[in-house]
């Protein structure tokens, strides 16, 4: 009969050698791993760092391009600055145009202006003199009559004066519909 | 060495590596991907920008900067009115003068880009048919100008035409300008193509007048409005 008295100690032996391969194994696999870990990041380090550059380059060569067309773009800032202003004076000089061209289709020929005022508050003041009440008369009828291009929405006589020689003076509020 | 020894090394060694070289590699990329983004996103608005740039078309450009320039120009426009005004009433038969203005500095105010007006007065004198004509066109000369107020004075003279009405009319009108921006920015700021409003208003500078004015012999100043200058930082 064979005894083996280092059975458990062989055992416990080959059992601590294969879990110091395993150990050396999960080492060396780690290391690899590890290593190839900053191989991919280096080395996408590097790539993304080159594309940077070439996008550097491009936008250099770009605004050289740019800056070489700096007087079309300095034309176009200036237009687009003063396109804003000059769109509300436009506007403001079409609506004057228009009362001017109003009160002017109003006044029947013979009347003498002495001048209108438009107020803050959009009310024309209308002064003048005609030589006969016929005249006024017709006045009064074109104001009551469509005007064109804008239409009167209200008029008042302020003041009317005749005199010896037969010549009416007026003061006239007008308010047009804009 | 024991394992447990051996494990612990393993660990610090990690633990190190990751430290010394894993981690900086990592920002490192992170930052590199986060300018590489940007770098992208300011490539693709310059490229849009100077695809702007070309299209403008350069003869047009200039076409309406000059019009522009005189129908709302950016400095006080004194020598245009006057020009204008004199070649007005003359091409009306009016008499003109009275002008009164008080035009102050001449030179173009520092630091100023906001509408600005010169008021001024003047007379005009003539048949009344005339002056309404010379009304009419005013507001339609360059420089933009409009009339604040009229005041028409009858001098009928017997000894011409008993008939034609002689009109003196005393005319208070505003000129305006507006001073340039004083830069264009950054280079990396969008060009702002103008909208079809914009667009209208421009074809509507065609429709002022101007007439031209008394210039020096002499080339003073700056010749060109637009000369290419160092873009400031």
């Amino acid at each position: 009969m064979e005894i083996e008295l280092a059975k458990k100690t062989i055992g416990r032996v080959r059992q601590a050698q294969r879990a110091k391969r395993a150990l050396d194994k999960v080492i060396i696999w780690g290391a690899i791993f590890l290593s190839l870990v900053i191989i991919i990041i280096a080395a996408a380090n590097l790539l993304v760092n080159r594309e940077n550059q070439v996008l550097d380059s491009k936008i250099q060569s770009l605004k050289k391009q740019i800056e070489a067309k700096s007087k079309i773009e300095s034309q176009q800032v200036y237009l687009n600055s003063k396109l804003t202003a000059f769109g509300g004076l436009i506007k403001t000089h079409e609506l004057h145009q228009a009362i001017a061209e109003t009160i002017f289709s109003l006044i029947p020929d013979g009347t003498s202006l002495k001048g209108f005022e438009v107020t803050e508050t959009g009310v024309i003041s209308l002064a003048g003199s005609v030589p006969s009440w016929g005249l006024f008369s017709r006045l009064l009828t074109n104001l009551e009559q469509p005007s064109r291009p804008l239409t009167v929405a209200q008029s008042k006589i302020m003041q009317i004066n005749f005199t010896a020689d037969g010549q009416v003076d007026f003061d006239l509020e007008l308010t047009l519909k804009i | 060495m024991t394992k447990k020894q051996k494990i612990t090394g393993q660990i610090l060694v990690l633990a190190v590596t990751l430290l010394l070289f894993v981690r900086p590699l990592a920002v490192k990329l992170n930052a590199n991907l986060k300018a590489r983004e940007q770098l992208v996103k300011q490539a693709a608005e310059l490229s849009e920008k100077l695809e702007i740039l070309n299209g403008i078309e350069t003869g047009l450009v200039d076409e309406r900067v000059k019009k522009m320039e005189a129908v709302f120009p950016s400095i006080k426009p004194i020598v245009p009115l006057l020009a204008s005004l004199s070649q007005l009433a003359a091409e009306h038969s009016l008499t003109f003068g009275g002008l009164s203005l008080s035009p102050g500095s001449l030179s173009q105010e520092k630091g100023q880009s906001d509408l600005k007006d010169l008021s001024f007065n003047f007379e005009v004198g003539g048949d009344f048919l005339r002056i309404s004509q010379f009304m009419k066109s005013l507001e339609n000369t360059a420089p933009l100008m409009k009339i604040e107020s009229v005041s028409l004075n009858i001098k009928t003279n017997p000894l011409f035409d008993p008939g034609a009405t002689q009109v003196t009319a005393q005319v208070e009108v505003s000129a305006y300008y507006q001073a340039p921006p004083k830069t264009l920015g950054s280079i990396d700021k969008p060009v702002r193509l103008l909208t079809k409003n914009e667009e209208g208003l421009l074809n509507q500078l065609i429709g002022f007048r101007t007439f031209p004015a008394i210039l020096p012999t002499g080339a003073v100043g700056k010749e060109d409005l637009f000369e290419v200058q160092p873009r400031l930082p």
